[in-house]
């Protein structure tokens, strides 16, 4: 049952490494070639000394320097092929191992967001950039397991050597030496030792092995608490709150802490390392000893002579290292495929929110109609509900704003609408039809949001609007324009070299994010508190052009700024998840209660 | 050279501080055992064909033949066990030294940390420690110790080869170094691509890191950001690509010319020994010395590498010894005490601050803030508010111009000691990975009272109230499972429960009230009052409503204050300040009332 499960290992090797192999079919070809070259190369000295020294023993002086030119020329010869192979294999397989990981980086983003954001995807997609990082990746693989087959093929040309060795007849007036040198004996005593020195050897190598996974986890852990520390020391907003309030003790508490727990957990396997080893070393030091001793008896017994007693005693060692580092390697192999496999698994996770197969309905006049049915809502893993039993229609073709205190729901129900999430209860229709029929990608290219924690990567400007490398430009210079960033079209230029979205003020980002939204020429616009972050100026200035931006689109508005809502037709006013008021901004004033309180409260230091 | 040098002695002397004054010892053991196992290589092959075509007894050969062996073997046993065993000692040297960085970092002066320079010497510095087993003060060590393992090996090597003949010396040692002269051409060659291509590098790690920002799902999903990101990184990938090429290229040639220097040195060698065996040599001496052409153009190779390496790492190690040499802000004494006193003014006089030449943030700035006065600091974005806080509270420091405290110069004060002055909520929200009480707290002696003072009076109360543990839950999950994260608007009021608790004299609040609903923003601005009872107060807001609180107006423009006065008299003299007043209060007035 177990050699079964350790060829398993080798089907299943094969078999992750046809996954990627579409992605570079030149790397298996190499890898199995240079694997037989290299088998070869470090066998050349042992197969060639054992004649030349005989030759030189039996005086035959000729004989041996035709050897010794084949073993030049021989050596010459493949160690240029080695080379070219060796060069080769190692940029593909660099090159290989770049495009999984960028794959492997950027699958997250096409999962549904729900998953994404709770706690078990995250999890496997953190299990799986670990594995990447510290264990396997695919040219690890690929690289194990040429080596594998290298030592393989090294291993059983020495095989044949050392048969060679046992059935060479002793011929010695000596009893127990013409014992000892005869066949049978002899292939029972290499056996034997090489018997006992793996069986010790191997069951330290597995225990430290097992060991060593076990300790995976936690290194994942105090990788982690490493990167969290050094992310904490280049915080700038922390170390200014640390100067200013004296937090030295605090902090300094917080580093010994979590570096005593990453020195704890390397010192396991630091020593887990040692253990293998130093068993490993104490093997390879009997075997070797009994190389010399029991080659030195078939020498002594008249079996072999002295000019070949190198050759075999570098063939035992060397058939012991092959012997090691076969079972290294298969270890290897196993572990790169156990890693290898949380990658895949991360990998082959399916959308769930690709639900739906009907398409939109593409149309110009905008007349979308989005209702929510009784829709409840909380998050995954918790018990309070977000949003309760929420009915209403959006009656598209105007502007609409949503407003409520600190927690509310406003942001969260924008999440629905956009399908980051499905209700918990309820559903919510465009046209009629249960939005969890359509097509997801289609239905979110309905929507352009700004969401109050946009992000912007330091990429050139304009990829950052467009989203994309191959942008058009008019069109990206327009959306700019009319986001009123028109005076940073003069630094196109200018700014070469750092053109990147995180040079400019929070007030210049806000405007590249709603650039961004305009670009994406959706039919809904909705904008959450998309001037927090302003300025009084850059503020009124975005409001002024609000008409202009959205035109005849729709439009929904989130704001703490009342003075917002009276551009919109139509006010949502939202406390602890449920509707609590609605109408126009006059209407709201005349009869409401809660917004009118909301209003007041900003507008009384202006009038 | 001398540069190198210094470098090596600092990281042997922290490694003998750190790990203990006996790890000489086993570094000297190491090299000893390097030798005898280099020696016993080369010569127990011979030694045993010799025995064996003695005339000794049986029994005796076979005792001989198990000794010369277990010398051989055990000596490279211990060489080895040796070398890991100084490995962990190492490693464990690289961890402590990271903890020494880390401490280190938060206790430099913020006006060092936050400039450019500081951030990119802290970043070479961390790649020092942090930077895995190959590069830093790590692998310097371990390049030292087996530098020196390969040094003494190349001694015995070539004491025998020059007792077979001195010319055969002269062989081995050019074929082997061969091709030293194109590896440091390709090391030169790769290092100035690699300038070429750092950025590169550094973006496609900061693609990745965005990959996993949770920050970016949301962004990701509506607008399609994997495409984006899938073509930045195909675009990276094949950059990168192409350099490895060149690289690999140069690599290829210098084997070429290795294999070439071989094949030079087997025909010049074997031939030489030849000739020797015609001329009488014995096989075992002809075994001896096949063994010291063979393995000497390792050992040449080996060397050349590890100097390399050390060569590589030297400036490493230097940008860490720099950094750690850093002096600490605790360390930078002030001449002038700091005034104790129950109120403080702060004088402006003529101050101005920039990052870079010519780019001033902060121009010519002369303003007097009154003791126990509440001021109120607009502008639009990028005016310079923000630095005028650092400025006053003393993280940065002009340059040039001074700021007097009470009329004493604050440039020429303990720095830690003139934080404890003033009390600051900033814009951006930020807090230790700690409980709840321990970041009110933070540096200030524990008092229970107060601290339930101050959650009542930042309105977190309710919040910690319905927490299973209270006030002692952990925030963010960074280092603790069942850590909890904050909404904005909590993580506000925790910041200024923070500064209500730090007992200072002087009130800093910029933009509190950013992520504040309508009804809890006017709620802080009639708490507000109280707070700053007896205080001098700054306070920063985009909600102009929020000065008439104030007692004078300071109105900032391009790093100069352009008006300043009560709100009063700032709306009559109808200037910027009212301007800007009127667009904010424009939608808020009825219909019909105009700019």
């Amino acid at each position: 049952m177990k050699k079964l499960e350790q060829l398993y290992v080798h089907k299943q090797a094969v078999k992750l490494i046809g996954r990627f192999h579409y992605l570079d079919t030149s790397l298996v070809p190499l890898m199995l070639l240079h694997s037989l070259v290299k088998g070869i190369l470090p066998l050349l000295p042992i197969l060639f000394s054992a004649p030349m020294l005989n030759s030189f023993l039996k005086g035959n002086i000729r004989e041996a320097i035709i050897y010794i030119g084949w073993l030049i020329g021989l050596e010459a010869i493949l160690q240029i092929g080695e080379t070219i192979i060796r060069n080769k294999f190692i940029l593909h397989c660099k090159a290989v191992s770049r495009e999984v990981e960028s794959i492997l980086y950027t699958h997250p983003l096409g999962l549904d967001y729900e998953s994404m954001e709770d706690g078990s995807a995250m999890e496997e997609f953190t299990m799986a950039l670990m594995s990447l990082q510290y264990r396997s990746n695919y040219a690890t693989l690929v690289e194990n397991y040429g080596m594998f087959l290298s030592n393989l093929f090294s291993f059983l040309m020495l095989i044949v050597l050392i048969v060679k060795l046992c059935i060479q007849l002793p011929h010695t007036s000596y009893y127990w030496l013409s014992v000892v040198a005869s066949p049978i004996i002899f292939t029972m005593l290499i056996l034997g030792g090489f018997i006992l020195f793996l069986f010790s050897f191997q069951k330290l190598l597995l225990y430290t092995r097992e060991e060593f996974q076990k300790n995976f986890e936690k290194q994942v852990e105090a990788e982690q608490m490493l990167q969290s520390c050094l992310k904490m020391s280049c915080d700038d907003e922390l170390i200014k709150i640390n100067h200013t309030f004296h937090g030295y003790e605090l902090i300094r508490n917080i580093f010994n802490k979590s570096i005593q727990k990453v020195i704890v957990t390397y010192r396991r396997l630091v020593f887990l390392d040692i253990a293998g080893s130093s068993g490993k070393e104490i093997g390879n030091f009997f075997i070797g000893v009994l190389a010399y001793v029991l080659v030195g008896v078939k020498v002594l017994a008249k079996a072999i002579t002295v000019g070949e007693l190198i050759q075999y005693v570098q063939s035992i060692i060397q058939l012991n290292s092959m012997l090691s580092l076969i079972m290294t390697k298969h270890q290897d192999i196993s572990e790169c495929i156990r890693y290898f496999d949380k990658i895949l698994l991360f990998l082959e996770r399916k959308n769930k929110f690709e639900t739906g197969s009907i398409p939109i309905e593409k149309r110009d006049d905008y007349k979308y109609e989005l209702a929510f049915e009784h829709v409840s809502f909380k998050y995954p893993n918790s018990d309070t509900y977000i949003l309760k039993d929420l009915t209403f229609h959006l009656n598209l073709h105007n502007k609409s704003a949503l407003v409520g205190a600190n927690g509310a729901g406003k942001t969260t129900l924008i999440k629905l609408l956009c399908r980051l999430y499905d209700p918990t209860e309820g559903k919510i229709t465009l046209n009629g039809v249960d939005i969890k029929k359509y097509n997801y990608k289609e239905y979110l290219s309905l929507f352009s949001v700004v969401f109050q924690d946009f992000v912007m990567l330091d990429f050139p400007m304009e990829e950052n609007v467009a989203c994309r490398k191959d942008f058009d430009e008019e069109k990206v210079k327009e959306c700019l324009y009319r986001a009123g960033l028109s005076n940073i079209e003069n630094r196109f230029e200018e700014v070469e070299e750092d053109k990147s979205g995180n040079k400019f003020s929070g007030g210049q980002k806000q405007k590249m994010a709603i650039a961004r939204a305009l670009y994406k020429d959706a039919p809904v616009v909705i904008l959450d508190e998309p001037t927090a972050a302003l300025d009084p100026i850059s503020e009124f200035d975005i409001y002024q052009r609000l008409n202009d931006l959205i035109g005849e689109k729709t439009c929904l508005y989130i704001s703490h700024r009342m003075s917002s809502c009276r551009f919109c037709d139509d006010i949502i006013v939202l406390d602890k998840g449920e509707i609590v008021e609605r109408g126009s901004h006059e209407e709201l004033l005349l009869h409401g209660s809660y917004y009118k309180k909301m209003w007041e409260a900003q507008a009384q230091y202006y009038s | 050279m001398k540069n190198g040098l210094q470098n090596i002695q600092f990281v042997w002397k922290h490694f003998l501080k750190e790990i203990g004054y006996k790890s000489i010892i086993f570094f000297l053991t190491y090299w000893m055992f390097s030798g005898l196992a280099t020696y016993f290589t080369l010569i127990v092959p011979s030694k045993i064909i010799e025995l064996l075509e003695h005339s000794y007894q049986i029994e005796q050969k076979l005792l001989l033949l198990i000794m010369w062996s277990i010398m051989l073997i055990g000596t490279m046993t211990v060489k080895n066990l040796l070398f890991k065993y100084i490995w962990t000692k190492t490693f464990l040297f690289r961890c402590i030294e990271g903890n020494h960085l880390l401490e280190k970092i938060v206790e430099l002066p913020y006006s060092y940390v936050s400039s450019k320079q500081g951030e990119t010497e802290y970043g070479n510095a961390r790649e020092a420690v942090f930077s895995g087993n190959q590069t830093g003060v790590e692998q310097l060590l371990k390049m030292v110790l087996e530098f020196g393992g390969n040094v003494v090996s190349f001694i015995i090597y070539s004491i025998f080869s020059v007792a077979l003949h001195p010319f055969i010396f002269v062989v081995l040692f050019i074929t082997s170094g061969m091709r030293i002269i194109k590896d440091i051409k390709n090391a030169k060659f790769q290092k100035e691509e690699m300038e070429g291509l750092e950025k590169t590098y550094y973006n496609r790690y900061y693609l990745k890191n965005s990959c996993i920002d949770n920050k970016i799902g949301k962004d990701g999903r509506i607008y399609s950001i994997k495409q984006w990101l899938e073509q930045q990184f195909a675009f990276m990938n094949e950059k990168i690509h192409c350099y490895e090429k060149k690289i690999q290229k140069n690599i290829e040639i210098a084997e070429f010319i290795g294999v070439f220097g071989n094949f030079i040195k087997n025909v010049i060698c074997y031939g030489y020994l030849v000739y020797r065996m015609m001329h009488g040599m014995s096989i075992s001496q002809f075994v001896l010395y096949l063994g010291v052409i063979n393995g000497i153009g390792n050992f040449t190779q080996l060397i050349f590498n590890n100097i390399q390496e050390i060569i590589k790492n030297i400036p490493i190690c230097d940008k860490y010894r720099t950094y750690i040499n850093q002096p600490l802000l605790q360390d930078i004494k002030g001449t002038i005490e700091v005034p104790i006193a129950e109120e403080y003014i702060y004088e402006f006089k003529d101050v101005s601050f920039e990052y870079e030449v010519g780019k001033p943030i902060i121009s010519h700035l002369n303003v007097t803030i009154h003791a126990g006065e509440k001021i109120a600091l607009v502008g639009e974005n990028g005016a310079g508010k923000t630095t005028f806080i650092k400025l006053l509270i003393g993280l940065i420091q002009p340059t040039s111009g001074t700021i007097l405290l009470n009329g004493k110069d604050i440039s020429k004060m303990t720095p830690t000691e003139l934080f404890k002055v003033t009390k600051v909520v900033f814009q951006e929200t930020s807090v230790f990975p700690a409980t709840i009480k321990e970041n009110i707290i933070c540096g200030e002696v524990l008092d229970e009272i107060r601290l339930q003072k101050v959650i009542k009076e930042s309105g977190m109360d309710t919040f910690i109230h319905q927490l299973p543990k209270k006030e002692d839950t952990v925030v963010t999950k960074m280092f603790d499972k069942n850590g909890i994260e904050l909404s904005g608007g909590q993580y506000q009021r925790l910041m200024l429960a923070r500064a209500l608790y730090k007992n200072a004299k002087v009130l800093i609040l910029d933009e509190p009230t950013a992520a504040l609903d309508p009804i809890a923003e006017s709620e802080l601005y009639e708490e507000y009052n109280r707070f700053t009872r007896g205080m001098t107060s700054v306070f920063i807001s985009h909600r102009l409503s929020s000065t008439k609180f104030c007692n004078r107006i300071l109105f900032m423009k391009n790093g100069q204050i352009i008006e300043e006065g009560s709100h009063d008299v700032l709306m009559k003299q109808g200037g910027a300040y009212k301007k800007m007043f009127d667009v904010q209060a424009y939608y808020y007035k009825k219909e019909g009332q105009n700019l």
